[in-house]
């Protein structure tokens, strides 16, 4: 019983020698333990680089090496310490924790992969700033096919933080996009074999078909990722040889900008010139044929083949000049437009006081004006639109039929507009007596593709009697608004022209991606305002400081 | 959960009457101060945070394990575990409590830092949506980073030691997105899912998403899974 006693007159800590104060490890054993887990991250890190790679030579192989001797000198610095614990009874039970605790990172990874595949999105900045569009996401969730967007950015270039965003948006929609980002100036092999030129250059590939875009806009990428998985591009030609507005060049009077949106958007924008054809013919990839800004007429031929093509369903767009410039009268009557002889002039509503630049507000709602509130036209002519005679009533009881326009008048002039038929520049104009007033339509929309056949309330028409085989036709009335001179001031003109096509077209692609406009977030601070700012946020790690040492110097009193 | 509180508490006060609380706050808030007012006076400055955010993880990233390196490591230095654990105490209350000591003083910092959206209201238009998921995603890269942290210092008796291994292992979580765009597809993806970089950058841009939830979830629950373990092989 004495030794019990003395034992327990001992201490607590020399009883129990887990209870007694641990000693400091020695210095060598500290340096061991960290060099043993530096190598620890050298080996993960060498493995990781060697599958990337596939390669065991240079990098990867120097931090393997590295790691492999960081664990050594662990093993070495530590063999006392390392051949006790294997000994022990509580390694085996070691041994055991570690199976749970590999067990519980499997159930945590596992829920990982279902997170990741199964998870809830959603985007609180004010404007859905990193949103894609309805459009894009109906695009992308409806792919079939892989499609591999393949982007070159390097942190220089501009946008690159708002385009990577937008590409991961386009990466998390769809399991079937697959985005991968280089660097150019690092992945100097991936810029060989993809032909790369520029910065910023996006390539979008399903199976052998491939597109280029720069810039990574999401009207831009949603139209590359239509282009590849849809087959061939819409093809649009533009009439010449008749003084027509040019394509190919950047002068203010050219409309360049159109033919290089439509290229943007994946369209394949052509010269048509019939005059050099012995048997004129609108080719028959033809998805839209444009006229815009004749100055001469057409010969007879180049009317026929052009009236050929509209009887078979064919779509044109076209922008006339005021007179003495053609009124393509001999297509253009064909379905009911009548072109009228004059300038219209507004001596209220006009762009900066000049009643020769009427403008017109309000617009039909149709998908062409879809989202544009306003358009100003730099001297233009006018139209009519005949009425078809009314029908038989499709069935009894029902109203007698109104007699209805052949088309859509898609944007009139104010009440105070007159289309003045002996205009002269350098003359002041006035009305004259018998001169067409206002409300004059400036643009019209011609759909002969679906018929409207009188169905009574509630009944839908047949599909096959939906659509017609006849043309669409858009036609306004000025060609200068569509130049690169009026897109400086505005470019309502380009966007009606996009729009126009993309409706001719019926291509989806071009009607609703509008850009999102960032919101302006600039901070505007005087300098005394700066100066109080930067004390402001000094001020506070300063009365941080104060506080901890009151606390101090209070501790050290009490 | 009594006793988790008791714990609680008593950390918070050994944080607040050491010096260890107000040289981590200054230290942070005065990095991020001269940033923000590098960031202000550069004539080009907009209110909106992402850089900021971005900073501020990586800075936590430093942070996180200069609080946690003390929690266990210095008990087990100075003996007092043994004590502690000798009470009638579960581990996982004291792994929770010594937790959640380090979270409060997290949130502490985080309400702090407050005052830069603040400023960015007073003189422009912040996305206060954008700001508010931001901070979420701050929070919970922190919240991560302590729970790592904690783990480090359950298996070491040295705080220096314990600073050093935590902040091995969050570099490795935050340097593992750099690789994900040089490899294949497939390997890149499980790759970038590791990576805190990776997971951090739609909630600092405002998009709230699931997916680094549970990351940044799961990170916390499994190193303080691990850290039970370690205080339970040290009671064995």
């Amino acid at each position: 019983m004495r030794p019990e006693k003395e034992e327990a007159r001992q201490p607590a800590t020399e009883r129990d020698p887990r209870l007694r104060k641990a000693e400091p490890l020695p210095t060598s054993v500290l340096a061991g333990i960290i060099a043993g887990l530096a190598g620890l991250v050298l080996i993960v890190v060498g493995l990781l680089w060697w599958a990337i790679s596939k390669k065991l030579v240079g990098a990867p192989l120097v931090v393997l090496i590295l790691g492999v001797v960081g664990t050594g000198v662990y093993i070495y610095t530590n063999r006392d310490r390392l051949r006790i614990f294997w000994g022990q009874r509580g390694s085996r039970e070691s041994t055991n924790a570690t199976i749970f605790a590999l067990l519980v990172l499997g159930i945590v990874v596992l829920v990982n992969i279902i997170g990741a595949r199964h998870h809830y999105r959603y985007d609180f900045t004010q404007n859905k700033q990193y949103s894609l569009s309805e459009q894009t996401l109906k695009i992308l969730r409806s792919l079939d096919k892989p499609v591999q967007i393949t982007a070159f950015l390097s942190p220089d270039y501009y946008g690159t933080y708002e385009i990577r965003s937008r590409l991961r948006e386009y990466d998390i929609a769809s399991p079937k996009t697959i985005v991968t980002i280089y660097d150019p100036k690092t992945n100097l092999d991936k810029v060989k074999e993809f032909e790369v030129r520029y910065d910023g250059t996006i390539i979008i590939q399903c199976g052998d078909k491939k597109e280029e875009v720069t810039g990574g806009s999401e009207e831009q990428l949603t139209s590359a990722i239509l282009a590849v998985t849809k087959g061939e591009k819409t093809k649009v030609y533009f009439l010449s040889g008749h003084g027509e507005r040019r394509l190919d060049t950047m002068a203010e009077d050219s409309i360049a900008d159109i033919k290089e949106n439509l290229q943007n958007q994946q369209y394949d924008v052509k010269e048509l010139v019939l005059l050099q054809q012995k048997e004129p013919q609108v080719p028959a990839d033809c998805s839209a044929l444009c006229i815009i800004g004749p100055m001469q007429p057409l010969a007879a031929k180049e009317i026929a083949a052009i009236n050929k093509y509209l009887d078979q369903g064919g779509e044109l767009f076209v922008a006339l000049e005021v007179p003495p410039a053609p009124d393509l009268h001999e297509i253009l009557g064909r379905f009911g437009i009548k072109v009228l002889n004059g300038v219209v002039l507004d001596p209220v509503s006009n762009l900066w006081g000049n009643m020769g630049v009427p403008m017109v507000v309000n617009p039909e709602p149709h998908d062409i004006t879809a989202g544009q509130q306003s358009f100003f036209f730099p001297g233009a002519r006018a139209f009519e639109l005949e009425s078809e005679e009314p029908t038989e009533p499709m069935y009894p009881g029902s109203p007698p039929p109104q007699p209805r326009k052949k088309g859509i008048e898609l944007l009139m002039s104010s009440e105070s507009a007159w289309l003045d038929t002996n205009f002269k520049p350098g003359v002041q104009p006035k009305k004259d007596p018998g001169e067409k007033s206002g409300p004059l339509c400036l643009a019209v929309a011609v759909d002969q593709k679906k018929s409207e056949p009188q169905m009574p309330p509630g009944m839908e028409p047949p599909v096959e009697e939906q659509q017609g085989k006849g043309p669409r036709i858009v036609v306004v009335g000025d060609s200068d608004f569509l130049t690169q001179a009026v897109r400086d001031i505005s470019p309502v003109g380009i966007v009606f022209a996009l729009k126009s096509i993309a409706w001719l077209t019926k291509d989806e692609k071009l009607v609703s991606i509008p850009p999102k406009e960032p919101t302006d977030r600039r901070l505007v601070l005087s300098g005394a305002q700066l100066k109080l700012v930067i004390i402001l946020v000094f001020l506070l790690p300063v009365l941080v400081l104060v506080a901890g040492v009151t606390v101090w110097v209070m501790r050290r009193g009490g | 959960m009594r006793n988790v509180a008791t714990i609680m508490r008593r950390e918070l006060f050994a944080y607040f009457v050491s010096p260890m609380a107000y040289v981590v706050i200054i230290f942070f808030l005065g990095v991020m101060s001269l940033l923000f007012a590098l960031y202000i006076g550069s004539g080009r400055a907009e209110a909106q945070m992402v850089d900021l955010f971005h900073t501020m993880v990586f800075l936590l990233l430093m942070v996180a394990p200069v609080i946690t390196m003390g929690l266990i490591a210095q008990e087990r230095n100075l003996g007092t575990i043994e004590i502690l654990l000798s009470k009638p105490v579960r581990d996982a209350e004291v792994a929770l409590g010594k937790y959640l000591a380090a979270v409060v003083l997290l949130l502490i910092i985080l309400a702090l830092s407050f005052i830069y959206p603040l400023i960015m209201e007073k003189y422009g238009s912040p996305d206060w949506g954008e700001i508010l998921v931001g901070y979420l995603g701050v929070f919970l890269a922190g919240a991560a980073f302590i729970a790592v942290g904690l783990f480090a210092s359950s298996l070491m008796s040295n705080q220096i030691a314990a600073a050093v291994l935590a902040i091995l292992i969050l570099l490795f979580f935050w340097l593992v997105g750099w690789i994900s765009y040089s490899v294949s597809q497939q390997l890149g993806d499980i790759v970038r899912h590791l990576s805190v970089f990776e997971n951090i950058q739609d909630l600092e841009r405002g998009i709230f998403d699931t997916k680094p939830l549970i990351f940044f979830l799961s990170i916390c629950y499994y190193f303080i899974f691990l850290t039970v373990r370690s205080l339970e092989q040290r009671r064995a």
